[in-house]
């Protein structure tokens, strides 16, 4: 039997831990009426455990896939096959690389069946054609002549081979997903494409929520990836940056995903305005753009409320997976600054520390150089129910955030944030709405990889009872007002009906 | 506090001295200028009686006597300038006669006015801009100009690019640079830069603790007084870097300052060993000890460290002691390439503007 939505996963849920995975499992279990078929889309095997979460009654289909396989077992061999048949994928290729919108919604549907007409299908074009058949070859030259000369050709080869590895892979996914009433993605990206395949194949309607924006958060990863600038001289000061087309054709081809899972999807969902208006300016469809923000289970965290002690604990957590992007260093140097002024103070860091193991090591060894192991302890994975009422505050000290689900659990046990100005954390702190910003302060809100203002902050909290008991009002009133896990339920719950055929 | 000492009478008359050869020299060149005037209409008149030969040996000496005349006439220049200034006033006016010479003329005379003119000082009005590189780190003291990369009118990929470049700069460059992209608005220039920050750190970090196991180790070496000259050096750099670079905050930049300090301090006590007094001045000065500050300045001087790196902190170390009128005399000695980066350009201006009015 067909399940009601098929979740579309990209290295999240249910083998990562994390505030996307917390939000899937949230949806999930929110909605125990409608069954949900999980497909789990991972680059590697060896960066993937066992599950992270137990999966609800309602999940009735879970399936794996890593996109590494999509280059395994391919001995390279001669393989006769003519180039015109690449035909399909060049016009895939246009619609991918189409910037300006020119290809209209007809013609890249249009594209998009025949290519998936064509792909993995037996008298089709598979993936060993696209490897090594000659015909291919001269694909690859031309496009190479055409548009990227004189970048290093042999770059261009097999970054030109990473990247369709995975398109023939999805297309073969999408022909054996399993049914269901709508499909909905958790990011663009490889996930947004295998939705835009179910979308045609299927004609089933795609849902999108995007947490990060996947394309920027691409970007951001290649314009820092060292083994690109490792293809040009290390001396070179070029502000052209012209040794890396491997670079821009990596980024061009993750936006191009990006759009064409945007004029596939509908709605296209944001959990705030800041990403609403990031998504507009990378090609979604206004009319088809809404924001839902996130809501917590208000009642589950009733008890952390009141389980708090009637002083303030002199103690500040980092609610968080111990990875650069939560950048656990500058938290660690606030504490230090902390723990200048008031001694007694402690730090807590509640998050996995295995996905990253060498920035774990730096964070260590951080804490080890300023003398803070008596006073900053790494805990691992814990039950946040059980650790805020342990928690002064909350600080958040991450360098690119969307909506942190931490911060609103903060907020329902009573715990005032001391946060970065990142993504959403400024409006959950100050208010965003008249009615929302009347009631107050929730925290402090400072500017990212500043450990002085972090700490500042926070000690000015600490040291003014009226003042955190003013901030704890604040954020009790606003995440139950505003950020309540049923609003948000009772959203999907309709945006799933509207979408599943009647 | 350390006490502020008056300003002797001997460095104002070295000051008054060079300003009258600047003057001087303004003037020769003013006279050669009028020469090669008069040169030339020589040269003219004898071309009009048939005298070639004559007319262009006079030719030649309006050619060679504007050139000398301009160099003079706009004193002091960098040599580079002086250069392209050179060759320009020998193509012009050797292979346009007469309307060669009058067009450089035009040119030089009005420079040659703006540069004799003394601007009054108006002390209140004119910000003086803090020359320690601490002023660096928060990019103010110039303002943002239009050719400024990071600019925030530049579009934002330009922006990424630049940042992007200033991964492979020296740090002293790189890192107030990168300490601005931090406040950027566009978050992908932002977390560049912070990726950025961070990979320098763990970088210096890495290589202190492999200069601190070469330290451990230099005793059971072949030549352990090279070993450890060379694993303080290292220290002193790697300690000065972390500071520097903000990596460090609060009490822990004083210590890791310190720190440096000691390391460069232990590193100039080997013969020959210069470049470890440079970093001990500055971690001195960071830490406002300007008796030590001055006392490895004095070494560095013993040990014919050039005048032109030593001059910047020589300025600073007169600026915090208060002995104002020393500070240009310092910054004179800075290399014409220092002297005109535009940061090092404007401070320069205005000591040297002060200690002119």
């Amino acid at each position: 039997m067909p399940a009601d939505i098929c979740l579309l996963l990209e290295g999240t849920y249910p083998y990562v831990r994390g505030g996307v995975s917390s939000w899937v499992h949230q949806i999930i279990r929110g909605l125990p009426e409608l069954t949900f078929a999980l497909v789990f889309i991972g680059g590697s095997r060896k960066d993937y455990g066992e599950l992270k979460y137990e999966l609800a009654p309602n999940v009735v289909h879970l399936e794996t896939h890593y996109l590494e396989d999509s280059l395994r077992d391919t001995k390279p061999h001669p393989v006769q096959f003519e180039g015109k048949r690449l035909e399909e994928v060049r016009a895939f290729h246009r619609a991918l690389a189409d910037y300006q919108g020119a290809v209209s919604k007809p013609e890249l549907d249009t594209q998009l069946d025949t290519l998936l007409r064509t792909v993995e299908q037996p008298d089709g074009v598979n993936r060993e054609h696209f490897l090594f058949g000659s015909g291919s070859w001269d694909f690859f030259r031309e496009v190479y002549t055409r548009s990227h000369a004189p970048a290093p050709f042999l770059d261009f080869f097999w970054t030109l081979r990473l990247m369709h590895g995975p398109i023939f892979q999805l297309a073969k996914i999408a022909a054996q997903a399993p049914e269901a009433g709508a499909y909905h993605t958790i990011s663009t990206g490889y996930a947004g494409l295998l939705g835009a395949f179910l979308e045609r194949r299927r004609g089933r309607k795609l849902i999108l929520s995007e947490h990060g924006i996947y394309t920027k958060e691409r970007k951001i990863d290649l314009n820092q990836a060292d083994w690109i600038d490792a293809l040009r001289p290390r001396r070179s000061l070029d502000l052209e940056d012209q040794g890396s087309s491997t670079r821009r054709l990596w980024i061009r081809y993750f936006e191009g995903l990006g759009k064409l899972t945007y004029r596939s999807a509908d709605p296209i969902i944001a959990l705030y305005a800041g990403n609403r208006a990031r998504q507009l300016q990378d090609g979604a469809d206004p009319a088809r753009t809404r924001v839902v923000v996130n809501g917590v289970d208000v009642k589950q965290f009733e008890p952390a409320l009141r389980a708090r002690p009637s002083e303030v604990p002199l103690t500040i957590g980092l609610v968080g997976r111990v990875v650069p992007i939560k950048d656990v260093k500058t938290f660690i140097r606030a504490m230090h600054f902390v723990i200048g002024v008031i001694p007694s103070c402690e730090g807590l860091i509640i998050g996995g520390a295995d996905e990253d193991p060498s920035y774990a090591e730096e964070c260590t060894a951080l804490v080890r150089s300023l003398g803070l192991e008596e006073s900053v302890r790494f805990l691992g994975h814990q039950k946040v129910i059980d650790m805020f009422p342990k928690l002064g505050l909350l600080m958040l000290s991450s360098i690119s955030e969307a909506q942190p689900l931490a911060v609103l659990e903060a907020f329902a046990s009573g715990v005032p944030c001391v946060v970065t100005d990142v993504g959403a954390c400024r409006e959950q702190i100050e208010g965003l709405t008249d009615d929302d910003r009347a009631l107050g302060l929730a925290g402090r809100v400072v500017p990212f990889a500043d450990p002085e203002a972090l700490g500042r902050a926070a000690v000015e909290l600490l040291e003014d009872p009226q003042r955190w008991r003013d901030c704890q009002a604040a954020g009790l009133s606003r995440v139950r007002s505003f950020y309540t896990q049923e609003s948000m339920i009772d959203a999907y719950r309709d945006i799933y009906r509207k979408a599943r055929p009647t | 506090m350390e006490p502020r000492t008056p300003p002797s009478r001997e460095r104002i008359s070295d000051k008054e001295q060079s300003a009258l050869a600047r003057r001087f020299a303004r003037a020769c060149g003013l006279s050669l200028l009028a020469g090669a005037a008069l040169a030339e209409l020589f040269a003219a008149e004898a071309l009009w009686h048939d005298a070639v030969s004559r007319a262009v040996f006079l030719h030649f000496v309006c050619v060679a006597a504007t050139t000398f005349g301009v160099a003079l006439a706009l004193a002091p220049m960098p040599r580079e300038d002086a250069l392209f200034v050179a060759i320009t006033c020998v193509a012009l006016v050797g292979c346009l006669p007469g309307t060669g010479f009058i067009g450089v003329a035009l040119v030089a005379l009005p420079c040659w006015f703006e540069r004799g003119r003394a601007r009054p000082l108006k002390l209140i009005e004119r910000p003086m801009p803090s020359f320690s590189s601490e002023a660096l780190e928060g990019g103010g003291a110039l303002g943002i100009s239009s050719k400024d990369p990071l600019s925030h009118t530049v579009e934002v990929e330009n922006r990424v690019a630049a940042v992007k470049a200033l991964r492979n700069m020296e740090a002293t460059r790189a890192i107030p640079l990168l300490r601005r992209a931090l406040t950027d608005p566009a978050e992908d220039v932002r977390l560049l830069a912070h990726a950025i920050l961070d990979r320098r750190e763990r970088n210096v970090r890495a290589k202190l603790e492999q200069s601190i196991a070469l330290l451990a180790s230099a005793d059971a070496s072949p030549r352990p007084n090279d070993v450890k000259r060379r694993a303080h050096v290292e220290l002193a750099s790697h300690y000065w870097e972390l500071a520097y670079g903000g990596f460090v905050s609060g009490d822990s930049a004083r210590g890791v300052l310190e720190l440096a300090a000691e390391h460069a301090i232990a590193a100039s006590a080997h013969p020959g060993e210069r470049v470890a007094l440079l970093i001990a001045i500055r971690a001195f000065l960071r830490l406002r000890q300007l008796t030590n500050a001055e006392r490895a300045l004095s070494r560095a001087r013993q040990s014919d460290v050039p005048a032109a790196l030593l001059a910047p902190l020589r300025a600073e170390l007169a600026f915090l002691q208060g002995r104002f009128s020393e500070v240009d005399d310092a910054l004179s000695s800075l290399s014409p390439l220092s002297s005109q980066k535009p940061y090092v350009a404007e401070v320069t201006r205005f000591w040297a503007d002060r200690g002119s009015s």
